[in-house]
């Protein structure tokens, strides 16, 4: 075994995160996640749920504290070093973020073109998996021309095609309907189940109620951990 | 098969297994739920089977509308005046080489006579030894008695004795390395050795020609210069305002692990393509152009220099120029967006 399964997959020590001048969005937050981990991320509307995840996706650096991801500290590690991490995180979007202008295959095969896999096996993984999604009849439609759902099921391709070690779901449950969410979530259980590290954002709490996972709760900038799951 | 491949096979087999029963992501639920894992594996072969379309678009879009077509007009008309000017550049080069090549090997020098016989012999006995003792002459010749009069007979007719009048004796002198050869030097020490003697003066003209040229040549290479640079702010400005225009895509493409490199090479690739075509277009368009001047400049030409010869390998270089302008433009835009990138997210 090697160590890197020791060390949490995600820590933060006295993290703050401010936007420009304004007051801190997240103040002194302290957590670390084990591999392997699913956790919901939950508070209210503008709590800070997506800036959290957003450091979490090095799209942000905290403007105070550490943290580290996979072991190195993101305020230390240069910008190429930072492309290379985020090829190991899955994200799934509140707003999907799909590249509109492109298919839905270019969608999914675009972490895998990143990576700079050879086409041959890019096309081999992504047919694979929108035949699994249940996209194959639309893989060569324009992202913009599918239903929401539809874009709900490719942005979640895109986020595991490439096996992501950690899997960040901002509200992915928020835009579908109740059927469509458990399904998700089902999903979800089962990556984690097969070894990725899972954060799903959420203020649902009925889908809290349904799934016995440990919570973080976001209010007034600050981090609080429930282990204890019956409240609801 | 490598270990981590059977790994990833396994383990994609394992996912596929216990997500197939779920049903977790079924489009409408009925369709194809009830499909078994032999049939879908049947599809999938199948689906690789067929090709996929051949109009990949771009990750990083350029768009087309005003900016491009700017971007377009100008690298055109930028490859148009750089062929254009080079051409003219050639042309006078060859010209001017023609004539050159052929007046450089030897040179004439023309001794007026004195009024006394005598002198004017010893003069002209001076002069020739002073110049076959001069560095780089090969050989000088007197032009016979014969030789003048054949020269000047059209003008004074058959029947005249030259020794009667009073005519300059004319030297031709042979030289080496006439390219570098030095006229002003030998003309002032020419000189002190006798009044009498002066160069024919078509090289000392020559070599002011030439001087005018290489000041032609200055103020082409300067229209060149403000071209490219034209060209290029163009480029970069093009390059900041689309990169700006797709803030969300690039962000998107970073939070999949690009490389500012990675989201540049996908830009480049775009726009040098572009140029490279917009070029071809400048520079077809200025072959009748060149062929115009051309013609209009045989003219001036007639006479004085040999014909301008515009030769296959000029062309080549002016055909040359979209690929040139096109690598250009690859440089300028990598260096934009790569310097733009790291101040975005
Ligand atoms: N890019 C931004 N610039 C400035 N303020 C922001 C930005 N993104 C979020 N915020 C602010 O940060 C707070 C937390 O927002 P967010 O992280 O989106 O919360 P949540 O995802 O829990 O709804 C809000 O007050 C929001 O207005
Ligand atoms: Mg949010």
């Amino acid at each position: 075994m090697d160590t890197e399964q020791f060390e949490p997959i995600v820590e933060m020590k006295n993290v703050a995160l401010a936007y420009g001048d304004n007051p801190e969005v997240l103040k002194n937050i302290n957590f670390s996640f084990r591999r392997g981990s699913i956790h919901f991320l939950t508070g209210k509307s503008g709590a800070g749920k997506t800036s959290l995840l957003s450091m979490l996706y090095l799209a942000q650096k905290p403007t105070d504290g550490t943290l580290k991801v996979f072991g190195n500290n993101v305020a230390l590690t240069d910008r190429d070093t930072l492309a290379f991490l985020r090829r190991r995180i899955g994200v799934v979007f509140q707003d999907f973020r799909l590249l509109e202008h492109l298919s839905v295959f270019d969608n999914v095969a675009l972490p895998l073109r990143i990576r700079g896999m050879k086409e041959k096996e890019i096309r081999q993984r992504v047919i694979e998996l929108l035949a699994w999604v249940e996209l194959s009849h639309n893989m060569y439609v324009k992202s913009s021309e599918i239903s929401g759902g539809e874009k709900q099921r490719v942005a979640i391709a895109r986020a595991v095609i490439n096996r992501p070690e950690l899997l960040l779901a901002d509200e992915p449950t928020g835009n579908v309907d109740s059927e469509i969410a458990l399904k998700l979530m089902k999903l979800f259980a089962e990556l984690n189940r097969l070894g990725t590290t899972v954060v799903i954002a959420t203020h649902s709490n009925e889908l809290m109620r349904r799934y016995n996972y440990p919570r973080l709760v976001l209010a007034d900038g600050n981090l609080s951990y429930l282990k204890d799951t019956s409240v609801g | 098969m490598t270990v981590t491949e059977m790994d990833e096979i396994k383990q994609a087999k394992a996912l596929e297994n216990k997500l197939a029963p779920t049903n977790a992501l079924r489009r409408n639920g009925n369709s194809v739920s009830k499909a078994t894992a032999k049939q879908r594996a049947a599809r999938i072969r199948e689906l690789r089977r067929q090709k996929a379309p051949a109009d990949k678009n771009q990750e990083l879009p350029i768009d087309e509308g005003y900016s491009k077509t700017f971007l377009r007009v100008t690298v055109a008309v930028s490859v148009f005046l750089f062929a254009i000017t080079l051409a003219g550049v050639l042309g006078i080069n060859s010209m001017f080489e023609n004539s050159r090549n052929q007046v450089v090997s030897n040179f004439t020098v023309q001794v007026l006579p004195l009024p006394n016989a005598q002198n004017s012999r010893e003069d002209l006995l001076n002069i020739v030894n002073f110049l076959e003792k001069y560095p780089d002459v090969e050989q000088v010749t007197v032009l016979s008695d014969a030789e003048l009069r054949a020269l000047l007979q059209p003008w004074l007719g058959a029947n005249v004795d030259i020794e009667m009048l009073p005519i300059p004796k004319l030297l031709d002198v042979k030289i080496r390395n006439g390219r570098n050869f030095d006229y002003r030097e030998l003309t002032v020490r020419l000189s002190e050795i006798s009044a009498q003697a002066s160069i024919n003066d078509h090289n000392l003209w020559l070599s002011r020609l030439l001087k005018f040229i290489n000041s032609l040549k200055m103020l082409a290479v300067t229209i060149l210069i403000l071209v490219a640079g034209g060209c290029v702010a163009s480029i970069v400005y093009a390059a900041k305002t689309g990169l700006n225009v797709h803030r969300d895509i690039i962000s998107i493409l970073h939070t999949m692990g690009a490389t500012d490199e990675y989201i540049a090479i996908n830009y480049v690739k775009q726009i040098s393509q572009m140029s490279a075509v917009a070029g071809i277009v400048g520079a077809i368009l200025s072959v009748p152009a060149i062929l115009i001047i051309a013609h209009m400049a045989q003219g001036i030409e007639a006479g004085i220099f040999n014909s301008a010869t515009f030769g296959m390998e000029d062309w080549v270089f002016i055909l040359l120029l979209p690929f040139v302008s096109a690598t250009l433009v690859a440089l300028t835009a990598y260096l934009t967006v790569v310097k733009t990138l790291r101040h975005m997210v």
